[in-house]
């Protein structure tokens, strides 16, 4: 079937769902002052670094940020502004010219190359970001900065048509596929943080493809084709950002579970052999690139720091013991148990997770009035309750499809291990905290699902008009958000 | 039908609570010299301390300065401002009387109409006893604020105008109603799809 044909098929609530999308994370982008939106300014560096020289960055002797660029974090006030909610950005017009003045100047934007906080990243977003920055009509830092936040946008958009042909997949009744994607078209912390320059934008758009591919292989069956777009999907997903590799275990797991309970089990290995193939191609090009072109390390300095984090330590770093890291990762998701230390001095499911989830904008620094987060959590318990209520229901069609449960399950999993053995390792290593609630956005299917399924737990009269509550209030919930952070920056 | 009204009430519900929000008056900066308050910056021991910063800017439509002052526990002693440019021409001044405690403190000044540049700001602490006043490397941070207290409605031109620095665009002021239309329209665009998938 031809491209055009397949696109056809798609319901256009789904392409409503897209613009919609696309609208709102714009918003987003054009609300949030240059930088102020975690590593922003990294990202844009590594960008620009990859546009100017075609190298990454990864020069230790190198600074970390072009002439042009670090004049205009010095220009934007970024370091007096940043981490301090009660400081707004620039306001006068003389702090206005003197931004216009280093953008007019005759700055470089290639002498950088320094290694920082995202060197180790692999490159696909910022590849795509170097496409966007020389097709710019634009030399100035600012409007390829601009440009490059409507391509996360553009990769936003496309997140939540994949998340609503996941609905489609997975749900019977076509009406919740709008409430689950309008959920998270809306949502302030993914339009937050797809507003701006950064790889979680295609992490979130290949999370979201991974999960909706394997839902399609899960109920018509996983043919090579179907194999070949899994790999693909995983190539793109592993080349965006690291934290993507921590779903490959359990997506890889669902293909043999799915091969093993197949009559036909050797043409399902075939396929699934042929995911791993991609990704296998995939990573072998990078490890070529990273040896050849760019004189690093096979993995980039990647998978360095992946095994340091699995294993705990390694020569020269100082380790952390088993029990440590199994301790600390529960705490961060569940309740403490009585033999464990306490990790936390405070309860990382409410302050770190559902906190994050409603909106801590900024550097971590813009957050609502402690009773908005008070008023969300009693919104959500019910809604969770619905939700808990919808599956109970379905119950037996849940017990049937346990090897695509338990493919997710792993997945999840995957992510909150990784999640907690990185977090355990930065907080030894820099005394910060490392949890941020945009880590556990390539589980938007899964959000929009139980969104989804809150409203189902409704019941046929009320299910509907929930629906419609549902999406009035993430529309609303997202526009307080982008007012938080207009009266944070602008008032 | 139980949709549409579920939409209509939700949508009616939201405007009521984003006019209130809008509507909420409070004292609004003017804007600042960007120094953080992290360190007692200047110790002023004697009575009648003074302490001059040059290089201030101070923002058009300033009416009033805000410092962090510590007096330990005494209560806050009459403070006085005055803002000169390089030649000697005044800017602005202005005074508050002594009382009230340590911490936050506004001292009224002559409103200033455009933004100043290159100016001398001179903070006097009078009364007896030590006071400190908070910023960092030496400098005292400066916070100007607006005329009275406004509401976001009122504010709104301002915001605008705010909203336009430091970007690319060449929209300037017109940057923020232009947003808003984008999401007026990703509104537009849900509320039909909502109506036409989920109330059918």
């Amino acid at each position: 079937m031809r491209i055009r044909e397949r696109l056809s098929l798609i319901p256009s609530a789904a392409w409503w769902c897209v613009a919609v999308a696309f609208l709102n994370v714009a918003v987003w982008s054009v609300v949030v002052p240059p930088f102020q939106v975690p590593d922003e300014t990294s990202h844009l560096a590594y960008v620009q670094q990859l546009a100017e020289t075609g190298e990454v960055p990864n020069d230790s002797d190198a600074g970390v940020f072009s002439d042009e660029q670090a004049r205009l974090i010095e220009a934007l006030q970024f370091s007096t502004t940043v981490g301090r909610p009660g400081e707004g950005t620039i306001w006068s017009e003389s702090e206005d010219r003197a931004v216009d003045a280093v953008e007019d100047a005759p700055l470089t934007g290639s002498n950088a190359g320094g290694i920082q906080s995202n060197s180790n990243q692999p490159p696909l977003y910022y590849l795509l970001g170097a496409g966007v920055y020389w097709a710019s009509p634009s030399d100035g830092l600012l409007d390829r900065l601009v440009l490059v936040r409507l391509l996360s946008a553009v990769l936003a958009a496309l997140t939540t048509l994949f998340v609503f042909l996941f609905l489609r997949e997975v749900l019977a009744e076509s009406w919740t596929w709008t409430v689950g994607a309008m959920a998270v078209a809306f949502q302030p912390t993914f339009g937050f943080i797809s507003g701006a320059v950064t790889p979680d934008a295609l992490l979130f758009t290949a999370s979201a493809a991974l999960f909706l591919t394997l839902a399609r292989v899960f109920r018509h069956g996983l043919t090579l084709e179907r194999g070949l777009a899994i790999g693909g999907v995983l190539a793109v997903g592993s080349l965006a950002k690291l934290n993507f590799l921590a779903l490959i275990p359990g997506a890889v797991a669902g293909l043999l579970l799915l091969a093993w309970r197949s009559p036909d089990r050797v043409r399902l290995l075939r396929a699934a052999g042929i995911a791993v193939g991609v990704l296998g191609i995939a990573a072998l090009a990078y490890v070529a690139v990273n040896l050849s072109l760019w004189d690093r390390s096979a993995w980039g300095g990647g998978l360095a720091t992946a095994s340091t984090n699995v294993t705990g330590g390694s020569e020269g770093i100082e380790p952390i013991g088993l029990a440590e890291r199994l301790g600390y990762t529960w705490q961060l998701y569940l309740p403490r148990l009585p033999f464990m230390n306490d990790q936390f001095a405070y309860f990382p499911p409410y302050a770190t997770w559902f906190k994050g989830g409603i909106g801590v904008f900024g550097w971590l620094d813009t957050r609502f009035p402690n009773w908005t987060y008070t008023l969300a959590l009693i919104i959500t318990l019910p809604l969770a309750l619905l939700a808990v209520a919808a599956v109970v229901q379905r119950r037996h069609v849940l017990v049937a499809r346990w090897p695509e449960l338990l493919t997710y399950g792993l997945m999840v999993a995957g992510v909150l291990v990784s999640i907690g053995f990185s977090g355990v390792r930065y907080r030894k290593d820099t005394g910060f905290i490392f949890e941020q609630t945009r880590y556990l956005l390539p589980f938007l299917p899964l959000y929009a699902s139980l969104v989804a399924l809150a409203a189902l737990g409704a019941g046929r009269r009320f299910g509907r008009p929930l629906g419609a509550a549902i999406v009035v209030l993430a529309m609303g919930h997202g526009l307080f958000a982008q007012l938080l952070v207009i009266g944070r920056f602008y008032a | 039908m139980a949709v549409r009204l579920v939409l209509a009430a939700g949508l009616v519900l939201l405007l009521t609570a984003l006019g209130v929000t809008l509507a909420q008056s409070a004292p609004r900066a003017a804007g600042s010299n960007h120094v953080p308050e992290i360190e007692e910056a200047v110790k002023l021991k004697r009575k009648g301390g003074r302490h001059c910063q040059d290089g201030e800017t101070i923002p058009g439509n300033a009416a009033a300065l805000r410092l962090l002052i510590g007096t330990y526990g005494r209560p806050v002693p009459e403070m006085s401002v005055s803002a000169r440019r390089p030649g000697g021409e005044r800017v602005t001044a202005g005074e508050r009387s002594a009382g009230g405690r340590e911490g936050r403190v506004d001292i009224p000044v002559e409103r200033v109409e455009n933004s100043a540049s290159g100016v001398r700001v001179c903070v006097r602490v009078g009364g007896p006893g030590r006071s400190v006043l908070y910023g960092a490397g030496g400098r005292v941070r400066l916070e100007w604020m607006r005329p009275g207290s406004e509401s976001w409605f009122a504010l709104a031109p301002t915001v605008a105008h705010r909203f336009g620095l430091g970007r690319a665009s060449v929209a300037g002021s017109l940057l923020l109603p232009f947003a808003a239309l984008l999401l007026l329209a990703a509104w537009a665009a849900a509320v039909r799809l909502v109506l036409r998938e989920v109330g059918s």
